[in-house]
């Protein structure tokens, strides 16, 4: 009690600055904070940001001041003045006390969650972030492959067409052979339909078989 | 070429008996005319006696160590019968070389089971083994058993006694006050005396008119002869080693007088002996000889009843000039075949060379097919009955082109057999410039074969699967066929109406089911149908490609017992059944390279077309 009735000059000065720095910075804040909020309002950086301001605020306010320092600047009554003043409060402490403790008690609490919230929101952001940019770099390797799956098509239809030329060149062959050799035809056919499947090859088959048969059957 | 020839106890009685004697005389003719080949000659001994120059001596148990540290390519048995071939796959997969067995006896199978004999037929279907017999009886009971590969060959005598200078046989007296009749093959275990017929030669003696007397030269061996044999009056003995020269100078006629057709040797070296010496005879049909003696008239043959043998001992007496005339007659002939030894030497080597294709496929053994088979959950269907129950599940018709001929290399394995019966067809057709053909399809089964002989005529199935029947029927549903269906077994079914009727009838996935015996009957009516022109159209599968595709993927994966041929089996089987094969083509070939590697220009099977002879 004799610490609020006399507070030291250290103390004075202390609360003092306490409060000029809270109205600084809440003047500070909230321009700032329209700022950013007409800047990007709405993306989850600037809503960050915000919440940020927000809780420093909280941070400094939640703890309320039950007690100040009673002043007089009247030369001589001035004394009395304070003197009933704090005379009045000591008789209002008991009823009055208990709801700010209350209410102190409940700022802490809600502060401290609010804190809690914003560490998680932040880390969350981190990850948000992290999972952004690996999106992106998915994207980036999606768009990549695209244009391989471009080149691949054209090296594929190169290929095919280099196979059917080769088909072709196959199929010179066993015609070529088909009356000469008509065995080495028919067993370059059958391989060659054992590996494509492709019916022309088949039919080749058909064709050497009948040759072959007739033959013998002569 | 590496040639084992074995027999047993040839250091025991390698000097007395017929089939010892025959086993040495192989081995010395083989080295004479093949001596590029290696020829060994291998006795099993039941006690290893002192070594004996030219052949070598085995115990049983070293059986199988001498075989695979000699490593034959051909075993050539020389046994009453096959009973060795047991031995040779005592808890083996396969044989260990292919095996020729000559059987001297007249029952080949005489106490043998159902299970050696089983073997012994498999074993034979895939050319892993071939039999040799000495009669026509021996032959009948074999192919009876269903044994494929046997043909009749005559025995390898000790030549030294037909020499020239014995050749002018000296011309006996024909009136004989006392006829002295001869019998050399005494037995050498009285376990044999009631089959070699000992009794019933004593018995028959005393009911004879004739004055009659028999010389029995006595095998130098630890049995005695009975006592009915010794006390008989009209029997002579002589003990030991004889000069048969003057045995057979003492006689005037043979007698071979066995009771039973096994345990006796179907075709005796004494009956050659006599038959050079010219004695007519007298055996009784249970004699494998007994064919021979009838066909040429050079004596009597009799069934083995006292009765019986008296009076044909009587009728030698009695009409002694005649057979004698029949002998000088036949004699020459008869003595051609047994003294071309070379000739029936090479007879055995044509058969070594087909048995040994240029592709090894050694087929195992039913037994260890049968064991994998039951590894693997499953069962071989073999037989009829079996084959008849797996067909007519309902799942297995539909399913069947499904699972056969779906993939590679059975896609074109039928494109190509369908193609190749449809050119075969059409020549055909031509040949015998006929508009419409009389065609029929045994076994046609879900009417795979059916579609490529409907453009030719009119067409008959049969098939005894009513699920197979179904799926044809649906299959046949959408085309306007001239068809008749009977659905019946094949070999049960009554088509006698249908003599000579058919101009080709084919048979695919069917006869390479049936044994031996089988496919003797499926032959014989496919003969009695078709037209005297007629093909017969059927598939041969390849046991080269067969056995090789089938050791790669596992034995255990096949269920359904399948014949394999090999191009000279196919053709031999066809000509014994009185078919003359005219084409074998090709199916199949360059399908198979993944299991054949560089054999795969073998077709996996062939068609085969023949007409009746």
């Amino acid at each position: 009690m004799e610490a609020h009735s006399k507070p030291s000059v250290e103390e004075v000065v202390n609360r003092i600055k306490q409060v000029m720095y809270a109205k600084k910075y809440a003047d500070e804040t909230m321009v700032s904070k329209e700022d950013i909020i007409s800047a990007s309002s709405g993306t989850i950086e600037s809503n960050l940001l915000q919440l940020d301001m927000e809780i420093r605020n909280n941070n400094l306010k939640w703890n309320i001041a039950t007690e100040w320092i009673i002043t007089s600047h009247r030369k001589t009554i001035g004394r009395f003045i304070i003197f009933g003043k704090r005379l009045v409060r000591k008789f209002l402490r008991w009823y009055i006390n208990p709801l700010f403790d209350q209410q102190r008690d409940f700022n802490g609490s809600v502060t401290r969650s609010i804190n809690m919230l914003s560490e998680t929101a932040h880390l969350m952001e981190q990850e948000h972030h992290t999972l952004r940019s690996e999106v992106e770099n998915i994207k980036k390797q999606l768009t990549e492959l695209q244009t391989v799956k471009t080149e691949l098509q054209f090296v594929n239809r190169n290929i095919d067409d280099s196979n059917e030329q080769l088909m072709e060149l196959y199929r010179t062959i066993i015609y070529f052979f088909a009356d000469r050799d008509p065995e080495l035809s028919l067993a370059i056919s059958v391989e060659l339909f054992r590996i494509t499947a492709d019916i022309r090859f088949s039919n080749l088959v058909e064709q050497l078989n009948s040759i072959i048969v007739s033959k013998e059957l002569n | 070429m590496k040639i084992m020839v074995l027999s047993t106890n040839i250091a025991k009685w390698g000097t007395v008996d017929a089939l010892r004697k025959e086993a040495r005389v192989m081995h010395e003719l083989l080295c004479r005319e093949y001596p590029e080949q290696e020829v060994i000659l291998v006795s099993i001994e039941e006690s290893l006696v002192e070594m004996h120059e030219g052949f070598t001596q085995c115990s049983w148990d070293k059986l199988d160590d001498l075989i695979s540290q000699y490593k034959p390519d051909i075993i050539h048995i020389f046994e009453a019968n096959p009973y060795l071939l047991a031995e040779l796959i005592k808890q083996k997969q396969t044989l260990p070389c292919k095996t020729v067995f000559t059987c001297v006896d007249n029952d080949p199978l005489l106490g043998l089971n159902k299970h050696i004999i089983e073997e012994i037929v498999h074993l034979s279907e895939y050319d892993e083994c071939f039999f040799f017999c000495y009669s026509d009886n021996a032959v009948r009971l074999l192919k009876q058993a269903g044994i494929r590969n046997v043909e009749r060959t005559w025995p390898l005598l000790d030549l030294i006694l037909f020499s020239k200078k014995n050749f002018a046989v000296p011309t006996a007296s024909e009136a004989k006050q006392v006829f002295r009749f001869g019998f050399a093959s005494s037995p050498f275990q009285q376990s044999a005396y009631k089959a070699r017929g000992l009794e019933l030669l004593s018995n028959s003696l005393n009911l004879c008119q004739s004055e009659i007397k028999v010389t029995i030269p006595w095998r130098d061996s630890l049995t005695l002869p009975p006592d009915f044999i010794i006390n008989n009056p009209k029997i002579e003995l002589s003990y030991g080693f004889i000069d048969m020269k003057k045995y057979f100078d003492s006689i005037d006629a043979y007698i071979l007088p066995f009771v039973e057709e096994g345990n006796n040797h179907a075709s005796p070296h004494s009956f050659w002996e006599a038959l050079f010496w010219e004695k007519p005879f007298v055996v009784t049909d249970k004699t494998g000889i007994s064919t021979l003696v009838k066909e040429y008239g050079i004596g009597e043959v009799v069934v083995p009843e006292k009765q019986e043998l008296a009076k044909g001992l009587d009728m030698v007496c009695q009409n002694y000039g005649h057979y004698k005339d029949q002998l000088r007659f036949s004699k020459e002939k008869l003595m051609k075949s047994i003294l071309a030894q070379t000739t029936i030497v090479e007879d055995y080597y044509r058969i070594y060379e087909s048995l040994l294709p240029h592709v090894k496929s050694t087929m195992i053994t039913l037994d260890a097919w049968k064991n994998r088979l039951i590894a693997n959950d499953s069962y071989l269907v073999k037989g009829t009955t079996a084959l008849k129950d797996y067909y007519s599940v309902k799942s297995e018709a539909e399913a069947y082109r499904e699972k056969r001929f779906s993939n590679f290399p059975m896609n074109i394995v039928n494109l190509m057999e369908l193609q190749t019966i449809d050119l075969i067809l059409s020549k055909y057709k031509n040949q015998i410039t006929l508009t419409s053909l009389q065609l029929m399809d045994i076994a046609a089964g879900e009417g795979r074969i059916a579609e490529v002989l409907f453009p030719y005529g009119n067409v008959w199935l049969v098939e005894n699967s009513a699920s197979m029947l179904r799926v044809c029927l649906e299959l046949l549903s959408n085309k306007e066929m001239k068809t008749q269906i009977i659905k019946s077994d094949f070999l049960e079914s009554d088509l006698n109406r249908f003599s000579e009727y058919f101009d080709v009838i084919t048979s695919f996935r069917f006869l390479r089911h049936f044994e031996y015996p089988f496919r003797q009957q499926i032959y014989d009516k496919v003969k009695s149908l078709l037209k005297p022109d007629g093909i017969f159209l059927f598939d041969v599968p390849n046991k080269i490609t067969e056995v090789k595709l089938r050791n790669k993927l596992g034995w255990e994966n096949f269920n359904i017992y399948d014949v394999f041929w090999t191009q000279d089996s196919i053709t031999r089987e066809l000509k014994q059944s009185g078919f003359d094969l005219q084409h074998l083509i090709g199916i199949g070939k360059y399908c198979f390279k993944e299991f054949l590697g560089l054999d795969f220009n073998l077709p996996m099977s062939w068609i085969a077309i023949a007409k009746s002879l």
